[in-house]
């Protein structure tokens, strides 16, 4: 599908929900296209990050996109959260970095925060997470990085194991699949199951799901997501105990699993992939975070009205 | 017979349930029972003033079993008003009166879009954080917040006062 770029032209990206199934489809062709051919697309064009709680990755990830484009980035890393410690609204702080940039990927610790800020300004504002609401080019390098492996996001059998409840990322991801017919598997300790208002938009989608709390009914699957069960979410530590190695995968489980099953987080993991799954064919989670590069510079390129 | 009065002794078992015969203004009907008063308190009616207000509490009905009406004096209310209504009743029917005449009758209806009426109820989201005025989508039943984007039903959320 081509995708000429001027239907983004000026729209925020704020949540993996504002997305059609054709908005998905033109964003990872863009990517694609990019990643074949980069160019220099956004000489000229000012990136401000303002990050109100820290994230390396994402922060380093956009500032390489942008960079990458030709374009030039100014980071509020720090002064993001002194700004937070000054009381300053958000929508003020976009608002001042509007004046300096031609986009800007907002970071911050509250719900909502990433609307809210786009609301108030004329340029694209991009969510770079806001709380525990969205983080949508997560989601999109996450469809991107499963395209890949599998060749197309159609009809694809998907685990989701560990924290399905807390986990922002696969609230997002489950959501975003839902266009592709898929069939799911959440595997979780009962205390983190998926939420119920998620399972009643995958059912009002018409998407079939299991759930499940054993390892083993992730392994006959196309992806499996892996994703880190935190001690602090167990106000019960034994019940933590009891299940925080129930849930690590290792290259042992992987061994009659299909030769096209790949493993995906969306990092840092701790100890929830053992280190012995990297040297299998089944590992794509440095892959998938190698995605961020191509999706976020497709992100800047459609909504500042510039296609490939 | 001035409306006012009691009515004579033989009338008194056919009138139990009757309240107050509104000339001009606004009577909203088909509360569920003993809503009335919630709907008083968010409309604020209650503040002192010349016109009449007449609440009738656990009225017999044939549509409900029991209901709730209020009847306002000379009232004109907004659609913020109307929208509150909705919220609190979503099968109340407003007949604005003139003179005893029904001038207009409706069923109040939740809006698709509703702003500054509601409290998100995430201590996380951005309008219980900063200046930001709520603003929550209804459909289906369902309220979600436009910016935190947590669904609720219509029990689980506050009008702000």
């Amino acid at each position: 599908m081509g995708c000429d770029g001027k239907a983004f032209a000026g729209r925020s990206v704020i949540s993996i929900r504002d997305f059609s199934k054709d908005d998905i489809l033109a964003v990872l062709d863009v990517a694609e296209r990019l990643e074949k051919n980069p160019q220099t697309l956004l000489a000229g064009k000012l990136l401000a990050t303002l990050f109100f709680e820290p994230s390396t990755r994402t922060r380093l990830s956009f500032e390489s996109a942008m960079t990458r484009l030709g374009g030039r980035v100014i980071s509020v890393a720090e002064g993001g959260a002194s700004s937070l410690a000054k009381g300053e609204t958000v929508r003020d702080a976009a608002r001042m970095a509007e004046k300096y940039a031609d986009v800007l990927v907002i970071r911050h610790p509250v719900d909502g925060a990433a609307r809210a800020a786009a609301e108030a300004v004329a340029v694209p504002v991009i969510n770079g997470g806001d709380g525990a609401n969205q983080h949508p080019t997560q989601t999109l390098l996450d469809l991107y990085a499963i395209q890949k492996c599998q060749g197309r996001l159609d009809r694809l059998t998907v685990a989701m194991v560990g924290d399905l409840k807390y986990g922002r990322t696969v609230h997002s991801l489950a959501l975003a699949l839902r266009f592709f017919s898929p069939k799911f598997i959440f595997v979780s300790p009962p205390s983190l199951r998926m939420p119920a208002d998620i399972l009643e938009e995958l059912e009002d989608a018409h998407v079939g799901y299991e759930e499940a709390d054993l390892l083993q009914k992730a392994l006959a699957t196309d992806i499996i997501y892996m994703t880190r069960i935190q001690k602090e979410r167990f106000p019960d530590k034994d019940e933590y105990e009891k299940v925080k190695d129930a849930f690590v995968l290792d290259a042992a489980a992987l061994a009659d699993a299909k030769p096209t099953l790949r493993v995906l987080h969306p990092l840092p993991r701790v100890n929830e992939i053992a280190a012995d799954v990297d040297r299998t064919p089944h590992a794509f989670y440095f892959e998938q975070a190698g995605c961020g590069i191509p999706v976020r510079q497709a992100l800047l390129c459609l909504v500042l009205g510039v296609a490939p | 017979m001035n409306p006012t009065q009691l009515p004579a002794q033989k009338d008194l078992s056919e009138r139990a349930y009757r309240v107050y015969s509104l000339a001009t203004g606004v009577v909203i009907d088909h509360i569920p029972a003993r809503k009335a008063l919630q709907v008083v308190e968010v409309l604020g009616l209650a503040t002192p003033g010349e016109s009449i207000l007449a609440v009738g509490i656990n009225l017999d009905s044939k549509k409900m079993g029991r209901k709730d009406v209020i009847k306002i004096e000379h009232a004109n209310l907004t659609d913020a008003g109307y929208h509150k209504i909705a919220l609190i009743a979503p099968e109340a029917t407003i007949n604005i009166l003139q003179d005893h005449k029904i001038l207009k009758k409706f069923r109040v209806e939740i809006p698709a879009d509703l702003r500054g009426l509601l409290v998100c109820p995430a201590g996380n989201c951005i309008t219980n954080r900063e200046p930001v005025e709520s603003r929550f989508h209804y459909a289906h039943g369902r309220l979600t917040c436009h910016f935190c984007e947590r669904r609720y039903t219509l029990e689980e959320v506050n009008l702000r006062v």
